[in-house]
């Protein structure tokens, strides 16, 4: 195998920020006569080699690791980016087990741009005969999205591509974000792996759930920054509202969350990268710590604002959306904490040596 | 993460050595009604590490097992937690505050005085706080008069650690009270068998005894003890309080993370299974754990940061914010789990750190986190006005 030269994360973060800094208008979803450039975006991205990060050497990828994905992920939540890019990227992990054919293709076309793809669980549709039936709600996607990667839960996944589907954007109360409802009526599917594998699919589902967690430690970062710019010079009763105790105090705590956050987020793409036993449950926790987090301070951002952060007009509302979106997309949160319950039951187990 | 080898050598070296050396029975002697199993217990354990070089790592080349990297002294830290052995309650000031304030700030003939006797098992106690000087510490009052090669000193010091039990204390006392408040204090070091001091233990809420208030009539201490010259205290004070360079943390979360299990026994121990835990509580369980997780990286970093000197402005008091938190939140939910049963008074074990499952006793213990050491609330100025730039008030 050839030898892979690591990319020093920092600086992908720089370009993203740079990158993203001059082409993203967060605004612009929520203006009248204005709507983001995402196609422009999403090229731009492409043309940054972006989607071939994590794509292997030997498929003419640059063969990183989730270590190069991580700040750009964050950097995206910084700048409530109206692109999403972790469905296609997750559709990558995949290639690590045993794919079919029809998985090789749809990376080729993710790595080139052509190929979107949407990540959804089984849910209720029906797979029989090479193809799929029933009826996706709330599914995250870019707006041309053009394939669908539908997750079973004994580690199945299929492809279909989305031209032979019903196909709806909903909108969003987040616009930085598009939900589509998906109908299936019979449409061709080729299994993604060539043999089922929980690992394959827990992989994909974590890497969402991974892109997430940096997502809402970006968009935590960005609001906080901006709630203490408003802390240090909006003046009442003649000084500054950040000198008051009560209020200082709560952006202290917001910081030692996310610090905490990042410390979670961190700590999960270490262990996602490393390919550790227990990165599946790390990288669920962690979205969960950062997602508890984002929401706190996105609200609390609302309050202490004022009531300028109660309009429109403001930005706040922009990140209060997406922390709480954030939270909501792949199963509500409580279920996500069942889901990963039994493997830190059992670790816990194992410590009472 | 891999690690560098000689790191790995270190760790597997002192995980072999802990289970042969820890004091038979620890937990059964430091109980809380056995004052002198507790000493004894805590006097074996030191000797112990002394006598393996694990006692002084931080202190210079020529003590046992001295000049010891930051990283290697980690390593010691997370293999004691690790290796559930007992917690230096009693000899941590001795080791730390009061050998490296000396090894810092002290004279030839201080060093000499007293390093030795640390080793040996003198109990050293801090000075500081008084009744009227707990978060502004500068405002302290206790006065020191110079009389010929003696400085006469007055006053009350308070929340010293076992200072019933100690030998010396590291003596911040006010020379000048005139000047402005940090630029007139002196820094003594005073012996606790000096006539004129008074110490009585103070009962906590838990019923443990484990921090003293002093009162100092007319205490005379020789010039000689005094450390860096007078109305200079301040400053040496600053060393004291920042000897243990972070280590006490890589111990606690390190325990902490290590006692995740005693959740899990504290919710089966009416004899219920794990599977029928009930679903909230399966939920609570699993954000601790993830939250401890967090802690524990971010302490990691930290340390990793802290040996390369690349340490910024509020580290600490973020994670000390952040470990008081999740503890409370910990002890709170362990308490909650065993229910009633964790109400029953149980005798608690002496210096066994936060965890040892008598969860009502660790809940009520865990306050003294969130107040020792700068308070929560001091943590939070600093986390606020240095590290957030938000105007002081």
């Amino acid at each position: 195998m050839m030898d892979i030269e690591t990319i020093d994360p920092e600086e992908l973060r720089d370009a993203a920020a740079r990158m993203l800094g001059d082409m993203v208008e967060r605004r612009a979803p929520y203006d009248p006569g204005k709507s983001a450039d995402r196609a422009g975006l999403y090229g731009a991205m492409v043309e940054q080699g972006w989607l071939l990060l994590t794509v292997p050497a030997e498929m003419d990828g640059l063969g990183q690791s989730f270590v190069a994905l991580a700040p750009i992920y964050e950097e995206l939540g910084k700048a409530i980016s109206p692109v999403v890019l972790a469905p296609s990227l997750a559709a990558l992990e995949l290639l690590a087990f045993n794919p079919g054919d029809a998985l090789t293709e749809l990376a080729a076309g993710i790595a080139g741009g052509e190929a979107r793809v949407a990540v959804a669980d089984q849910g209720s549709v029906s797979v029989a005969g090479g193809t799929l039936s029933g009826a996706l709600t709330g599914v995250l996607a870019d707006e041309s999205a053009t394939h669908l990667l539908l997750l079973g839960a004994d580690g199945q996944a299929w492809i279909a591509d989305l031209s032979a589907a019903s196909v709806i954007a909903q909108d969003s109360w987040d616009r930085s974000r598009i939900l589509h409802d998906i109908v299936l009526d019979g449409v061709a599917a080729q299994a993604a792996l060539a043999a089922p594998d929980q690992a394959a699919t827990g992989r994909v589902r974590a890497h969402c759930d991974l892109a997430i967690a940096w997502d809402n430690a970006g968009g935590h970062a960005r609001i906080l920054d901006e709630t203490l710019d408003y802390l240090r010079t909006r003046k009442q009763f003649d000084r500054a509202i950040g000198s008051f105790q009560a209020l200082k105090h709560r952006a202290a705590d917001h910081k030692v969350d996310l610090e905490v956050a990042r410390g979670a987020a961190r700590n999960a793409t270490r262990a996602f990268a490393a390919g550790a036993a227990d990165a599946v449950t790390v990288a669920a926790q962690a979205r969960l710590v950062t997602e508890t987090a984002y929401r706190a301070m996105a609200e609390d951002a609302v309050q202490l604002h004022g009531g300028i952060g109660f309009t429109w007009e403001h930005d706040c509302h922009l990140f209060l959306k997406r922390a709480i979106l954030n939270e909501l997309l792949y199963g509500r949160a409580g279920e996500r904490r069942d889901r990963i319950a039994p493997a830190v039951l059992a670790k816990m187990a194992q410590g009472r040596a | 993460m891999s690690e560098e080898p000689d790191l790995e050598a270190l760790r597997r070296e002192v995980r072999e050595w802990i289970p042969k050396n820890v004091p038979a029975n620890w937990r059964e002697r430091q109980a809380g009604d056995n004052i002198e199993g507790f000493l004894e217990c805590q006097r074996e354990w030191l000797a112990k590490l002394v006598e393996a070089g694990y006692a002084t790592p931080h202190w210079e080349h020529e003590w046992p097992g001295g000049g010891r990297s930051l990283p290697e002294q980690v390593v010691i830290f997370e293999e004691m937690a690790r290796g559930d052995a007992p917690r230096m309650s009693l000899f941590f000031v001795s080791l730390y505050h009061a050998a490296m304030t000396l090894q810092e700030c002290g004279s030839q003939a201080q060093k000499e005085k007293y390093l030795p006797g640390i080793l040996r098992g003198d109990v050293w106690v801090q000075g500081f706080s008084e009744p009227g000087a707990g978060s502004d510490l500068a405002s302290l009052k206790t006065r020191a008069v110079l009389d010929g090669d003696h400085y006469v000193v007055n006053g009350q010091k308070i929340w010293s650690t076992l200072g019933h039990f100690a030998d010396h204390c590291l003596l911040l006392v006010r020379t000048d009270p005139d000047a402005k408040k940090q630029a007139g204090i002196t820094f003594l070091l005073m012996d606790m068998k000096t006539p004129g001091i008074d110490v009585r233990p103070i009962k906590q809420i838990t019923g443990d005894e484990e921090f003293a208030e002093m009162f100092l009539d007319n205490v005379r201490i020789p010039v000689a003890n005094r450390v860096g010259e007078e109305n200079k205290g301040w400053g040496v004070a600053q060393v004291t309080l920042s000897s243990e360079r972070g280590l006490t943390l890589v111990e606690l979360v390190e325990r902490l993370y290590g006692s995740l299990w005693r959740l899990l026994e504290a919710a089966t121990k009416g004899g219920f299974a794990a599977e029928a835990l009930d679903v909230e509580d399966r939920r609570r369980i699993v954000d601790i754990t993830a939250r401890v997780e967090a802690l524990r990286a971010m302490v990691g970093e930290a340390m990793v940061r802290k040996a390369a000197g690349n340490e910024q402005l509020g580290d600490a008091s973020i994670l000390k914010l952040a470990y008081a938190r999740i503890l409370r939140d910990f002890c709170e939910l362990g308490m909650k789990l065993e229910g009633i049963g964790s109400q029953r008074f149980e005798n608690f074990v002496l210096g066994a750190g936060y965890e040892t499952s008598n969860w009502m006793f660790d809940f009520m213990n865990s306050y003294q986190w969130n107040i020792a050491g700068g308070s929560n609330e001091i943590q939070r100025n600093i986390v606020s006005e240095r590290m957030l730039e938000l105007p002081r008030g």
